[in-house]
């Protein structure tokens, strides 16, 4: 399997360290890229380029937290934060303009009404990402 | 943008998150830039995403235009409308030159203030808000009428009309406060169903109720003294709400000085035919005077009522030879006769319910944007902590739609004076588009223009637009019109700009700048020359 990029989204969950982790293990042995973005959604009340401080505060913590996962596991990451209105669209398109060969997420086990719920944001990705997409579940608590 | 937090150095593994005054010390190395890029913004939408999102809002107006244009222009409702989608062409031309050139949200606000002068820009913004207060009112007092199929006093009752108008306002303000996710499918299915349906209702009554010489004479019979039918044309540029939609969207547009002026050009061909399909099947539907008292603030639904009492299976069929062919059609025939009335009640409401949403959007992301710049009060641009919203202006211009509804409870003049008082806000603000574009073209001649309009006049080695400067003449002269035969658009309109120019002078005065000088926009640095 070809891996020169990849792309890993974070959201400032739990299971942002060990989908990073795992990022750098699958990055290391092809020497990967690894590109870590966490996407602010802007409500639509908002223009899309308005500043709101306290989510990028969230945002920088998530990021931070990211390459200091990396830097442990001796590797770098590139890191973004970017401003869309979805935070689907705005992996798939960060993951398509990048050219990544895959996009690695993680997410916690959680039940919506009582059945199991993805979420929209990753059956969007798994639906509409061209390339590889690997999901990491954290164990049930 | 935001420097100072988003520069990491290669000593620090652990850096403190975030501190606005750090900066890089002598001999630090940054390993990376700023991770708030300078074009930070994921712009995901194409040319059926823009498309859709905005027809939303510009094809609901055909559910209200239409009865508000008959009322003062009777037999000459065609023609006002006729007149009114001209002008609708020189304008979104000259938005479409405007949002190539700067693809941000502002739409007209945004062409003023790098075309004119800051105080210009504030004052076509100003306008534009008035717009949008309008249009949450007028769609949202709209949609009552329509769901009066299903229980009359909806319709007949002006309390009752009223009361479930202002309801829908609240209900939404508060929606909006807390904040909702938009489905892109959603709008467009509903683009989808809405344009099928009025091609549905054009083509029916083109073939079971269209007679040329029955829809001469509804015009002629029906045509209205000079000064009604001047102010006929202004009101009816009403009927083309929402170009400022596709001029917002354009900063969530990929590549949008290419696709911002093609998704108006489009908008421009569909409104243009399905508006002149529209007057035909409602002139041929019923008389001007039924269509400007009985159906006014629902007119589709008119179409719709007269066209199912029009459809009788038995005699249509009668063409038919083979047995099996008139069993089908008749079948068929008799669903659309009673399918047609509920799906424009229920098609309508829905489309004004997410038209008079866009506008409380359209306007808090407009009230955001001029308080962001500290053209109005910071505080109206404030975002609520939980909710991420700019719940201060949500309320403050929701309660102001709400108000403008209360005459609804004493008669229904209001449904005219709100008319009247879109065309005083909207004309504004088109005149000023047209007049920045011209502008522009004296003042930044070899500005790239990526959408640039051709017949051009050139006036002293500068090439002026004709379909700009038509635009601002029809303009100009609508918003005119308007102030000399509309007292209560006069009065409410001048009170709304004195207000606005109040708030704009004292709030410069305390933050002590002067107007001239310029304020730091998106994609703007501070200080820079306009």
């Amino acid at each position: 399997m070809k891996l020169e990029k990849i792309l890993v989204a974070v959201s400032g969950k739990d299971a942002d360290s060990e989908t990073v982790k795992l990022a750098c293990d699958l990055a290391k042995k092809p020497k990967a890229k690894i590109y870590v973005v966490y996407v602010i959604e802007v409500k639509r009340s908002l223009p899309l380029d308005a500043v709101i401080e306290s989510e990028i505060h969230k945002a920088e913590e998530a990021l931070a937290h990211a390459e200091d996962v990396a830097s442990d596991k001796d590797y770098e990451v590139e890191t973004d934060l970017i401003q869309g209105r979805d935070a689907g669209p705005a992996i798939v398109d960060e993951a398509m303009d990048k050219e990544v060969d895959l996009i690695l997420m993680g997410f916690t086990y959680k039940k919506r009404f009582g059945i199991f719920n993805l979420g929209r944001v990753i059956p969007y990705v798994l639906e509409e990402a061209p390339c590889r997409v690997l999901l990491y579940r954290e164990p049930m608590t | 943008m935001r420097t100072g937090l988003q520069f990491a150095t290669s000593g620090s593994k652990k850096r403190s998150s975030v501190h606005n005054d750090w900066q890089p010390k002598l001999g630090d190395k940054v390993v990376r830039g700023p991770r708030v890029k300078l074009h930070p913004l994921r712009r995901v939408l194409g040319i059926p995403g823009l498309f859709s999102t905005a027809y939303g809002d510009v094809g609901s107006s055909i559910y209200y235009a239409l009865g508000l244009v008959a009322l003062i222009a009777l037999g000459a409702t065609p023609i006002a409308l006729g007149i009114a989608g001209i002008l609708f062409v020189f304008t979104a031309l000259t938005y479409a030159e405007g949002t190539a050139m700067y693809p941000e949200a502002g739409g007209s606000a945004s062409f003023a203030r790098h075309g004119l002068s800051d105080l210009m820009g504030f004052v076509s913004g100003w306008a534009l808000m008035f717009g949008y207060i309008v249009t949450i009112s007028i769609s949202a007092y709209t949609i009552p009428s329509y769901l009066g199929y299903f229980w009359e006093p909806l319709k007949t009752s002006p309390v009752v009309h009223t009361a479930t108008a202002m309801g829908i306002v609240f209900i939404l303000m508060m929606i909006n406060m807390i904040g909702v996710r938009e489905s892109s499918r959603l709008n467009l299915s509903l683009a989808v169903l809405d344009i099928g349906t009025q091609i549905l209702i054009i083509i029916l009554a083109l073939l079971i109720l269209f007679n040329p010489v029955v829809f001469w004479e509804r015009i002629t019979s029906y045509w209205p003294s000079t000064p009604n039918l001047i102010f006929g044309v202004a009101i009816a540029a009403i009927a083309f709400t929402g170009l400022e939609t596709v001029s917002q969207m354009a900063e969530e547009t990929k590549r949008p000085q290419v696709k911002a002026p093609r998704a108006l050009v489009l908008m421009t061909i569909v409104v243009l035919v399905i508006f002149a399909g529209i007057s035909i099947s409602a002139f041929s539907a019923m008389t001007p005077a039924e269509l400007g008292s009985s159906w006014a603030t629902d007119p589709v639904a008119g179409i719709a009522h007269n066209l199912s009492a029009a459809i009788v299976p038995g005699e249509l069929i009668r063409g038919l030879s083979e047995p099996a062919h008139q069993v089908v059609v008749a079948y068929v025939l008799e669903g659309v006769r009673n399918v047609l009335p509920v799906l424009v009640a229920l098609l309508a409401a829905t489309i004004l319910f997410i038209a008079t949403n866009a506008g409380l959007l359209g306007i808090s992301r407009l009230a955001f944007s001029l308080g962001r710049f500290q053209l109005i009060p910071a505080e109206l641009s404030r975002v609520h902590s939980r909710f991420k919203t700019p719940y201060i202006a949500i309320a403050v211009f929701g309660l102001i739609a709400l108000v403008l509804q209360v005459p609804g409870f004493f008669g229904p003049d209001v449904f005219a004076n709100l008319g009247g008082l879109y065309a005083f806000g909207s004309m504004l603000s088109f005149a000023l588009a047209h007049l920045s574009i011209l502008a522009l073209r004296i003042k930044k001649p070899d500005l790239p223009r990526p959408f640039k309009l051709r017949w051009n006049v050139k006036i002293k080695n500068r090439e002026l637009p004709l379909t700009a400067i038509l635009g601002l003449l029809g303009t100009g002269v609508i918003w005119i019109v308007v102030v000399v035969m509309q007292p209560y658009s006069r009065w409410v309109g001048f009170g709304w700009i004195f207000i606005g120019l109040g708030i704009f002078f004292l709030f410069r005065r305390l933050k002590r700048r002067s107007t001239e000088q310029p304020g730091a926009w998106p994609g703007e640095t501070t200080g820079s020359k306009k």
